[in-house]
């Protein structure tokens, strides 16, 4: 399939000048990595060098389309934007068919003044896209469903971002940490954050990595001040409230 | 069935206009409405260009509240990539297309969304033109296909930079008998690929099969230059470039199967489109008189294939 893998190569040239530069002056550390033909490699070095560049506005489309979903982090650090197109999350993730969207919040979250704000857009944007209709993990497992995820941010993010994608200046970020719930909304695209208590948090992570043991879980609980019987009963209603698959 | 006998059952749909989510609300637009009613022979169907996730806009469901033909042209689909045709997407297809009713699916055949699937993206870019892209294109093809039950016709796509070293016409040709299906031939964007290379406008017809073209398209373009690079912008503009007419008189002429002509120009007023239609409804008058026959078959919406 290198025909797929060369058209990613020429998404990536039509989008990163720097790229192009690479290209022509040393082709094989600029392709290194990617599986292409003799003739494949042939094909993008004949490309007039100006063709790549042609359609200059084509960087800004595709950032407008982003911008939707990262209105608040683009709005902290605008500058950090324009060099996305040269950063790895997007090579990689045209090359390695990835989310552009997480690869461009992950870009913005490199910049330390817009990390959490960033980190809160790209878990808003991937757990829009999760799939409807998840199964149940295997017997005596659980995880968390992909239409929610758990960050820990700065305290007052969440209370920041309906400044920031209005464009006013967000209320002081605190000095502390806090858990935030991202969810779906059941049979929409809403979504929504919620404040998570240390130790219901504590359980939604340890399952966000994957089918996981109830009895490790209900340890987890545990370790955060449940009774026994208690953890068992938090797990049951985290399943009934769809959190947990 | 195979598709010289499939193409028989299609309907005929003769010349229309396009549309997408949102067109018709820009300043200036054409309002596909007020065109079917003013000039019933320019607009006898819509191809609506579709972005599952984002459904039909008000234009689209007012078009089909009145019971007129559609066709469906996917916008957010990379034909060439198994991972793209997820259950949840393959649903909203065939859930939209219950509400279209659409004679058939047509679409570019490139690719629409950098990475995976993503809203909003629609940023087309053209297949590498190989005989391995080729054949990928056309299990594509298939797969939509049968999974959905209308016959989908590629469509060549526009684009400055064409990878490979199969002419667009051969390329398509290879996917269509791969596929055993018809095709979408975009004439402007042949007209592009043809400027691009360096090469006339009919260049690739000589091995080309026309009796796959069941669709053709017309649009306007620019030309630019970039630091000596000279290319045309598809801007669907209404300046139909005299390469994309001398394709599209060929064609018009020469494809036996051809059932219907989308003139792109949806974003802009009726009185700037008046005489790309009127050129375009002469050909076609043109070719019921004298031609392969156009004008034949059913003119109903389709049933799936």
């Amino acid at each position: 399939m290198s025909h797929l893998a060369l058209r990613r190569v020429m998404v990536r040239l039509l989008h990163d000048p720097s790229l192009v530069a690479r290209l022509y002056r040393n082709p094989d550390a600029a392709l290194a990595g990617v599986d292409l033909r003799g003739e494949e490699r042939r094909w993008l070095l004949d490309t007039p060098r100006e063709a790549w560049g042609s359609d200059a506005e084509r960087p800004q489309r595709v950032l407008a389309a982003l911008l939707d979903e990262f209105p608040a982090a683009a709005h902290l650090v605008p500058r950090r934007m324009r060099t996305f197109f040269a950063s790895e999350p997007f090579h990689r993730a045209v090359q390695e068919r990835g989310s552009l969207a997480a690869a461009f919040g992950q870009h913005l979250a490199g910049e330390p003044g817009a990390r959490d704000v960033a980190r809160v857009e790209e878990a808003i944007a991937r757990v829009r896209r999760a799939p409807r209709g998840e199964r149940a993990s295997g017997a005596g497992r659980l995880r968390l469903g992909a239409h929610a995820a758990v960050l820990e941010v700065a305290t007052g993010t969440a209370d920041s971002l309906p400044a920031l994608r209005a464009g006013r200046v967000p209320p002081r970020a605190g000095s502390g940490r806090e858990h935030l719930l991202v969810l779906r909304t059941p049979g929409a695209d809403d979504v929504a954050l919620e404040a998570l208590p240390d130790g219901l948090a504590a359980v939604l992570a340890a399952a966000a990595a994957g089918p996981t043991a109830v009895a490790a879980l209900a340890a987890v609980a545990r370790e955060h001040g449940a009774e026994p019987g208690e953890d068992v009963a938090v797990l049951e209603t985290l399943v009934v409230d769809g959190l947990l698959l | 069935m195979p598709f010289s006998d499939r193409v028989s059952r299609l309907p005929w749909l003769g010349l229309g206009v396009s549309t997408e989510y949102g067109a018709g609300d820009a300043p200036g637009a054409l309002d596909v409405l007020d065109l079917r009613d003013l000039h019933p022979g320019w607009a006898r169907f819509l191809e609506v260009g579709v972005e599952a996730s984002r459904g039909l806009d008000q234009h689209a469901r007012a078009w089909i509240a009145r019971d007129l033909p559609t066709t469906y042209h996917y916008l957010d689909v990379n034909l060439d990539e198994p991972e793209d045709f997820d259950d949840e997407w393959l649903a909203s297809v065939r859930a939209l297309a219950g509400l279209l009713r659409p004679a058939w699916l047509c679409g570019d055949a490139g690719m629409w969304h950098l990475g995976r699937r993503e809203r909003g993206h629609m940023l087309l870019l053209p297949p590498v033109l190989s005989a391995e892209a080729a054949d990928a294109l056309a299990d594509g093809v298939v797969r939509l296909r049968d999974a959905v039950g209308y016959e989908v016709l590629p469509e060549n796509p526009p684009g400055r930079v064409f990878l490979g070293d199969l002419h667009l016409l051969d390329f398509f040709a290879r996917v269509a008998e791969r596929a055993d299906t018809g095709l979408l031939l975009d004439c402007a964007h042949l007209g592009i690929f043809q400027r691009v290379r360096g090469l006339p406008p009919l260049t690739g017809f000589d091995g080309f099969p026309l009796e796959r073209v069941v669709e053709i398209h017309v649009a306007g373009g620019s030309e630019r230059q970039t630091g000596g690079f000279a290319w045309v912008d598809d801007d669907h503009g209404t300046a139909v470039l005299a390469d994309t007419w001398r394709i599209v008189e060929h064609v018009v002429d020469a494809a036996p199967n051809l059932k219907a002509v989308v003139f792109e120009c949806e974003r802009n007023p009726l009185a700037a489109v008046r005489p790309g239609f009127a050129r375009l409804a002469g050909l076609l008058d043109q070719r019921a008189a004298h031609g392969p026959g156009m004008g034949g078959g059913r003119a109903a919406p389709a049933a799936p294939a």
